[in-house]
């Protein structure tokens, strides 16, 4: 109930947001841009995943110096922490980097960003990133539209950076009305006091302006005018330091889980460095002062003062946090778990029956029934038909002509933690007993391993029939409609025969199957002349042809498969009549023998 | 017991097992020949009264339980020989 109201109520609250105040739709526009932004870097990094920036930054983080490092470096070159942490998430996101290396990278990006300090006081130089902006979105816009994988992961980076850019320019200008409310002297305090509210006038500021680099010229510009002291001038540089982070928390927002955990890394790491700094505000004044005078400083030149104490606080809370990093990562992956997927589990192999040959093969056998359980639903449902329309007496031609919708699902995300994961330990468990395992059995353990590499195989036939069949069941062409809906009703029936083979119905047995690899054969529209006439006649495109030619033979594929695991895993129990029932049903040779003697005799 | 006449009752043993195991084969190919008798005797009678669609599916039906039945009549022949 909750979440069904929760989106409209957004939607109403943003609506009136945008009424009343232009100033909070140009915010609103901005974080969206940026989200955007990070959503096309994220993707743009993915494109290199397992290739040369994958190793390179392999190579340039393994280890926690070398990823400290690496974030010294690259935002000393970029001048902006915030882009470096944000670009450090998307790394994170994409499986480029691990959790403990991001945080590296965290840590050695406060380092860097100091020297922003140092340029704009001591050289009066700034780059300013943000100017290439429009350039980026062109520049990447036209290689996203290049076939080249590597091209496109390129212009995804660079698109994904200027909407970065962009947001944050409208962020900027939708804050610029509340910039001229901040008065530094009006908030004048002294002691903790003074310290903790200039600290959150830092991180207020540096918020609202996007950049710890503005707020550092606004605190030179309130120090030399006198507006505020030396101390509050300190504390305001603690909150821009701990404000800069938060770019990286809206970064977050579309991130995955990791990306939220790096974000967190971040901002504990500013918050107990901000906290490290006010609580030992005064030992880092005296060590500013020394180091000031000892390195040639004046006593009133508060920008390379500033300069200095933005380089000692956050080397020492580096210093103080890297014994942690490691407590950093457990605790952030106790309080930010990974999502839980829907894993599915074996749930009859065991070590205790490996001493019984008769339970260790029922204990198999019921295992990859359970596989095909699973497998079942990715097949009927990829052929767009419910497991309950399947296994009822319904008919199925009625059912496919009334229903066109395609059924909309993560077949991959089903197949790895439902079929793939299942099946690798079933193959484990068989490796492991196998030798174990007297003589006699060794057929019937092969068997079942194979029914189980037949089930995959048939998943993999539907993954392919799929993505045509998705798109034709639902066309307003009649003829290509009609020839799909004929391969999900044989289909349909081979999986209802293999229901009713398990159920244990008298009418039918395993060789019941037979009747669908002979129909598939000689009477699929391939064959029998169908697909030439509706080519000929202009009713389907070639490209409609072709696309049912090479379906048509991955439904045959999955007719064989769905036939020998049904044989294996639902023959008759009895084993004698399964071997006999397994030697006389038709094999490959018998059935082209049958269609080409049916089809001589229509001649 | 003597060597010769240890191998001589191991052979035996042996010989029934396989023996045992030919006979049980022919039997569950005997079971199945029957149930594939009397498959095609209802087909048969179902196809006198049918039409259209219906009467080439039994015909269909009818043609793989008569393939079923000769291949499982040339391998029963094969293993009478053993039985």
């Amino acid at each position: 109930m909750l979440k069904r109201i929760l989106l409209p109520t957004i939607f109403v609250i943003l609506a009136y947001g945008f009424w009343v105040s232009p100033n909070f739709k140009e915010i609103a526009a901005g974080v969206a841009i940026f989200l955007f932004g990070m959503l096309f870097l994220e993707e743009g990094f993915k494109a290199f995943t397992g290739g040369l920036l994958e190793n390179l930054l392999k190579r340039t983080t393994s280890g926690l110096g070398k990823s400290i490092s690496f974030g010294v470096v690259t935002t000393t070159i970029m001048q902006s922490s915030s882009l470096v942490s944000v670009i450090t998430i998307s790394f994170l996101s994409a499986g480029l980097i691990g959790l403990a290396e991001g945080i590296g990278i965290i840590f050695g990006a406060n380092i860097g960003t100091t020297t922003g300090a140092w340029l704009v006081a001591g050289l009066g130089l700034k780059v300013k990133i943000s100017a290439y902006a429009m350039p980026m979105l062109v520049f990447g816009i036209i290689l996203v539209m290049q076939s080249s994988k590597h091209l496109k992961g390129i212009g995804y980076v660079l698109a994904g950076l200027g909407f970065l850019f962009l947001g944050i320019h409208h962020m900027k200008e939708g804050f610029e009305a509340f910039r001229d409310t901040v008065d530094l002297a009006s908030f004048a305090m002294t002691g903790y006091a003074g310290l903790f509210v200039y600290t959150g006038i830092g991180l207020a500021a540096t918020v609202i302006m996007q950049s710890s680099h503005a707020t550092l010229v606004l605190i030179i510009t309130a120090l030399a005018s006198g507006q505020i002291t030396y101390e509050n001038g300190l504390a305001l540089a603690i909150g821009a330091n701990i404000g800069t982070t938060i770019t990286a928390i809206i970064g977050s927002i579309s991130s995955n889980y990791q990306g939220k955990r790096l974000a967190g890394a971040h901002l504990i790491f500013n918050v107990t460095t901000g906290l490290v700094a006010i609580v030992f505000i005064h030992q880092l004044m005296w060590s500013v002062d020394t180091i000031a005078a000892q390195v040639g400083i004046a006593s009133d030149d508060y920008t390379l003062k500033l300069a200095v104490f933005h380089t000692i606080f956050n080397t020492i809370g580096v210093m103080i946090m890297l014994p942690f990093t490691q407590r950093l990562v457990h605790g952030l992956e106790r309080a930010i778990p990974a999502p839980r997927e829907d894993v599915v589990e074996a749930r009859y192999l065991n070590e205790a029956v490996v001493e019984f040959p008769e339970t260790l093969l029922e204990a198999v056998r019921n295992e990859a029934i359970h596989l095909y359980d699973n497998a079942y639903e990715i097949m009927a449902h990829g052929i767009s038909l419910h497991r309950h329309h399947i296994n009822s007496d319904e008919d199925l031609e009625d059912i496919v002509s009334k229903d066109r919708k395609a059924f909309e699902f993560d077949l991959d995300k089903i197949y790895i933690n439902k079929v793939k994961v299942l099946f690798s330990r079933i193959v484990e468990y068989i490796s492991q007993v196998q030798n174990q395992l007297p003589a006699d059995y060794a057929s019937d353990i092969y068997n079942l391993r194979q029914a189980c590499s037949d089930i995959v195989q048939g998943v993999k036939d539907v993954k392919h029939l799929r993505k045509n069949m998705s798109l034709y069941i639902s066309s307003d062409n009649e003829d290509i409609r009609r020839e799909y809906n004929r391969l999900r009703v044989q289909l349909g029936l081979m999986m209802r025969t293999i229901h009713q083979v398990r159920e244990g119905r008298d009418e039918v047995d395993i060789l019941d199957f037979d009747d669908f690899k002979l129909d598939m054969e000689s009477d699929n529209a391939a064959v029998n002349g169908t697909l030439d006439t509706l080519i000929r006649e202009n009713r389907i495109t070639s490209t409609m042809a072709t696309s049912l030619m090479n379906d048509i033979d991955y439904a045959r594929s999955l007719i064989w498969n769905l036939s020998e695991v049904g044989t294996v895993l639902f023959g008759s129990l009895d084993q004698n009549e399964r071997a006999v029932e397994m030697l006389i049903a038709l094999d490959q040779d018998d059935v082209e023998e049958m269609s080409d003697e049916a089809s001589k005799s229509e001649m | 017991m003597g060597t010769n006449e240890l191998l001589n009752k191991l052979t035996q043993v042996l010989e029934s097992a396989q023996e045992s195991k030919g006979r049980k084969r022919c039997d569950a190919l005997k079971n199945v020949l029957k149930k594939l008798k009397a498959k095609q005797k209802s087909l048969e009678s179902k196809l006198e009264g049918a039409s259209g669609s219906q009467k080439d599916k039994l015909t269909k039906k009818l043609k793989t339980v008569k393939a079923h039945r000769k291949k499982a009549l040339k391998i029963l022949k094969e293993q009478k020989k053993k039985c």
